[in-house]
């Protein structure tokens, strides 16, 4: 015997493919954004990774930090476009 | 309207686990009459309406997701406005609920039951009040867990990174058992009428089983109770968290006895699960500076296991034995998510407006 149901879940609608924003030529010094996420040694971990790009790049780079108050919140609006506009690159994601 | 799927019975449980649309147990097939019955119970004349929305997941729980998730869980339709109520409690900005569904700490979504309607409905606040044979119990947290996998896509090993988990995932709900007077009610205690009904939902760990059996003194009871919540390998200890003490009735009866008020309880408990910080550093556990966590003991060396009294949820429930209570500590200190109560709205009451868009929550605090 067929019987009707409903479907529980919530279909996705398909992503769309995403195009990578066009790569600018950094300046001789760049900025590069970290935002912490607030756990333990998360800033440490990347100024270390902000401090690896610049010697891959072989150039010297500045560092523009935000911290999250917690892990689980996120930065302001106001912050993230403070930090785009201030940053040539910004590490943005980090777990635990 | 919810797409539908047109199948021959017998394999109704086969297709609904092929696709992830089960908790691991087998679950009722949601037909359109029996969803209708449970939209029915909360006058749903519109079933799209939105109970709440997670823009961090583009997606929102509907009254019609949420009725066909309770029917698969079990639920009988008087049951559905109590997951109503729980559901938009999970939507409070204060639950963050993305975080919660997300973390790899492991959440349960525990909903207490305050009130007339736990009764009427038959829930069970006493004898095994967290443990299985309550059908009200198990399928209303069922649903709560039904609608957080399929509705706001927490799948474990994917949105859902719970890196342990624990057996209140499946289903952790539960009713309070009035207290004797002087002492009030849950909801009572809350703000909320007599009359009312409530749901609190909090992120829960497992439940942790207190005995004390051996003494009538308030004070011994609850401070052996602190010296578990200030425990060094619960994730909040020493940074300010939060959780659900439940006092068995012998426990809660020796508290009355003796004139406690369930204010002085919450004081003392708070008072006694301050940790001193060399207590912590001596077991192992390094404290965090720098770091989201503030760790820095107050003058006497101690740091809070809970943020104040207040966030000592105080419920009495279970049955008389040789002398049992039970700590559900929150899963995370109070910075990242907190508890959150609704009322239950009672049968036939209309929906609040929340506009076209639904009670939007915000991405998170």
């Amino acid at each position: 015997m067929k019987i009707t149901v409903l479907r529980p879940d919530q279909p996705q609608p398909a992503s769309a493919s995403v195009e990578l924003a066009p790569r600018r030529p950094l300046p001789d010094r760049p900025v590069i954004g970290v935002i912490s996420n607030g756990k333990p040694l998360a800033k440490e971990l990347l100024d270390a990774l902000a401090a690896e790009i610049g010697e891959r790049l072989g150039r010297d780079v500045d560092v523009e930090r935000l911290a999250k108050p917690s892990a689980a919140s996120v930065i302001g609006a106001e912050e993230a476009d403070v930090m785009a506009v201030r940053a040539h690159v910004v590490i943005s994601g980090l777990g635990d | 309207m919810a797409d539908q799927l047109v199948l021959e019975e017998r394999d109704v449980q086969e297709a609904f686990f092929d696709r992830g649309w089960t908790d691991g147990l087998p679950i009722m097939p949601p037909t359109p009459e029996r969803v209708r019955a449970m939209l029915d119970v909360v006058s749903a004349h519109d079933p799209d309406v939105l109970i709440g929305y997670l823009p961090a997941r583009g997606c929102g729980v509907t009254l019609e997701k949420a009725a066909i998730n309770a029917v698969m869980a079990g639920c009988r339709p008087e049951y559905f406005p109590v997951v109503v109520a729980a559901l938009e409690a999970m939507f409070d900005e204060a639950f963050n609920l993305h975080t919660v569904l997300t973390s790899t700490g492991g959440a349960g979504l525990c909903a207490v039951v305050s009130g007339p309607i736990a009764l009427e409905i038959g829930m069970n606040a006493r004898h095994n009040v967290l443990g299985q044979g309550n059908r009200a119990n198990a399928t209303i947290g069922r649903a709560l867990r039904l609608v957080a996998m399929n509705v706001l896509d927490s799948r474990p090993g994917e949105s859902d990174a719970s890196s342990f988990g624990h057996p209140g995932k499946y289903t952790f709900c539960f009713a309070e058992d009035p207290p004797p007077a002087p002492w009030r009610t849950l909801h009572e205690e809350l703000g909320y009428a007599p009359d009312d009904t409530t749901v609190t939902v909090v992120p829960a760990e497992g439940p942790h089983q207190l005995a004390q059996q051996l003494t009538d003194s308030a004070a011994d009871v609850l401070r052996s109770f602190a010296s578990s919540i200030r425990h060094p390998t619960w994730f909040c200890t020493g940074k300010g968290g939060h959780g659900v003490l439940v006092l068995g009735p012998e426990h809660a009866g020796f508290c009355i006895a003796e004139g406690w008020s369930q204010s002085r309880v919450r004081e003392y408990v708070y008072e006694h699960a301050r940790i001193p910080a060399a207590e912590l550093v001596a077991a192992g556990t390094h404290l965090e500076t720098g770091a989201q966590h503030s760790m820095s003991p107050g003058a006497d060396g101690r740091l809070a296991s809970l943020r104040s009294p207040d966030d000592l949820l105080l419920v009495t429930a279970g049955g008389e034995g040789a002398g049992w209570s039970a700590w559900l500590p929150a899963w995370a200190p109070t910075i990242h998510a907190y508890r959150a109560t609704r009322r239950v709205r009672p049968a036939g009451e209309p929906l609040p407006e929340c506009g076209p868009d639904g009670c939007l929550v915000p991405l998170m605090r």
